[in-house]
């Protein structure tokens, strides 16, 4: 068993708990989405079913969606009053070095460069997810209020409308959906390094190994160049 | 004598058929006077006559008054015939053993019939659509069942307000110039078994109405002649109010609930309920969308993400289906990579 400072803190508990309720309501919320898109497969209609039927499926939909919203407040609340998460939001921000460290990921990972790129905290991949992630949020989010208030909204806006944020609803929540099940779940499960789970939604740390790997720069903020 | 015994059974067999004949004179003796009136069961006058040329170009022209009126056993008969039991002959079978026809049986459990069995005196009996001496097959032009005449001259008769707004709406004004396919009153409502509107077996029933409507206005053979399309049924079925119907919601919007059932007319009419002027007040009813405005009828109501027609919204559909497709390309390409170079490492790690 490694040795306690062998470790680093990377998520404290209340994001770890914000994370959990995230990819709970995110569960919930593409199972009951996706029934709704595919109800014509029998599947759909068997967990419809066990959703105590196709308006229940709603409330059920709504529910989750705003325990998500109360998540993405968390967050923004964080930013703007918490120091820790003003500091993060600041490093989230893509900078030059984003794109080079991309291509530089690309030429490594085809076998071109044998270095991988020096990442910070937050890797140029992490970032993208960040900003993907969150701005999914916000338009499922605010396409998801119109659909929830139709009548209050199309006082103000035309039928079409409406139908075209039906439309974008479903198939921003499709792509969302897919990208987070392939991406996401290969990273922190199928991904070789952490292969079967990365356990630092769990426990908030890493390795210094795995953030000297990893997060280079970071590390050498923290720790200078000893090699732990 | 010998020859007595075989003579007479001979003269009665010969003269059986004159005796039938005159029987059926005897009763057209007081039956065949135009003025003969009797009392009906409220103790009202009502006409008695029988005019002998409907009953023998009737059906049933070739039976006689006893085959149906068995209660007369005797001339004169007793005052209140008894009403005539159709079921008698129209059984399963030839014979009556082996029970009622099955229109009858359809009957005896649909609105018609539970009222009969109330004593509903307004009830109607199958003499009461069928006709009773002057009964005719419905294939044949004269008679109430003929699919043309069934509205008018059958259901009508007591369905006044009803058969008044059908013949207004597209059906009944199709139906009414001698077009045979455009829906009457059986067609949605069936003949013998029909139910009311909120009995959940009736096939005008909230859950059971859009089958109804789609099996013409899903059959693109029968739409064409009118120059329809068959899409409205696709396009409902995928909205919210389809879905839900589908899974067995009663109090979402079906194709009745915008469209009308009697009073059916096409969106150009301005008496219309989904004219588009008359769309706020058919979508902001009370249960549905209260408070619906104009912004209802902006747009269509069967969106058609796959057609061209639907504008903004079919780009928008066939846009996000082709992003969507490219980054996941994008997304297995690179976790391909990513995923061989991390397992080479861990390779190199072992050695």
């Amino acid at each position: 068993m490694a040795d306690e400072t062998d470790y680093v803190q990377r998520f404290t508990r209340g994001e770890r708990a914000v994370h959990v309720l995230l990819f709970c309501s995110l569960i919930i919320l593409s199972i009951t989405g996706l029934t709704l898109k595919y109800h014509e497969s029998w599947l759909a209609q068997w967990i419809i079913k066990l959703e105590g039927g196709v308006l229940f499926r709603g409330k059920i939909h709504r529910l989750a969606a705003v325990v998500l919203i109360a998540t993405f407040a968390y967050h923004l609340l964080s930013i703007v009053f918490t120091r820790r998460g003003h500091e993060f939001f600041q490093q989230m921000i893509f900078g030059r070095k984003d794109l080079s460290d991309f291509v530089e990921l690309i030429k490594h990972n085809l076998g071109v460069r044998k270095e991988m790129p020096l990442f910070d905290r937050f890797t140029c991949i992490e970032k993208f997810q960040y900003w993907a992630a969150g701005l999914a949020v916000i338009l499922l989010g605010l396409s998801g209020f119109m659909l929830w208030f139709e009548t209050l909204f199309m006082m103000v806006f035309p039928k079409w409308l409406i139908d075209l944020n039906h439309l974008v609803h479903s198939f921003e929540a499709t792509l969302g959906f897919l990208v987070l099940v392939v991406w996401h779940l290969y990273n922190v499960h199928l991904n070789p390094q952490v292969f079967p789970m990365s356990r630092s939604w769990l426990t908030g740390k890493i390795s210094k190994e795995e953030m000297r790997r990893d997060h280079p720069l970071e590390y050498e903020r923290l720790y200078g160049n000893d090699k732990g | 004598m010998t020859r007595v015994r075989f003579i007479l059974p001979l003269c009665l067999f010969l003269l059986l058929p004159m005796v039938a004949g005159a029987q059926e004179q005897r009763c057209l003796m007081c039956h065949g006077k135009r003025d003969l009136r009797g009392t009906d069961a409220s103790g009202g006058a009502r006409s008695v006559y029988v005019s002998e040329e409907t009953l023998r170009g009737s059906a049933h022209g070739k039976l006689s008054c006893v085959d149906c009126h068995l209660d007369v056993t005797e001339l004169p008969h007793g005052k209140r015939l008894k009403k005539v039991n159709c079921v008698v002959c129209h059984s399963k079978g030839t014979t009556f053993d082996k029970g009622p026809a099955i229109e009858y049986l359809v009957y005896r459990d649909s609105v018609h019939g539970r009222e009969m069995q109330k004593g509903n005196p307004k009830a109607p009996d199958c003499a009461t659509c069928h006709g009773s001496h002057d009964v005719l097959s419905h294939i044949d032009i004269r008679s109430r069942g003929y699919r043309l005449n069934i509205p008018d001259k059958m259901c009508g008769r007591c369905h006044g307000q009803a058969l008044a707004a059908y013949r207004k709406s597209v059906h009944g004004r199709f139906s009414g110039k001698g077009d045979i396919n455009p829906p009457i009153c059986t067609d949605c409502h069936t003949e013998h078994g029909i139910r009311r509107t909120i009995d959940p077996f009736s096939t005008v029933y909230a859950t059971n109405v859009v089958a109804m409507c789609v099996k013409c206005h899903g059959d693109f053979s029968v739409m064409k002649r009118y120059g329809k399309k068959t899409e409205e049924v696709e396009t409902y079925y995928a909205s919210f109010h389809g879905v839900a119907t589908k899974f067995g919601e009663k109090n979402i919007a079906h194709c009745v609930s915008c469209h009308g059932y009697h009073e059916i007319k096409p969106r150009d009419d301005v008496t219309s309920s989904i004219n588009p002027a008359n769309l706020p007040r058919t979508c902001g009813r009370p249960k549905c969308h209260p408070g619906a405005t104009s912004n209802f009828a902006k747009g269509n109501v069967h969106v058609n993400p796959k057609s061209r027609d639907s504008g903004v919204i079919f780009y928008v559909a066939f846009g996000f289906k082709w992003l969507t497709i490219t980054v996941l390309l994008v997304l297995f390409v690179h976790i391909f990579l990513d995923f061989a170079r991390k397992l080479q490492e861990k390779k190199k790690k072992r050695i």
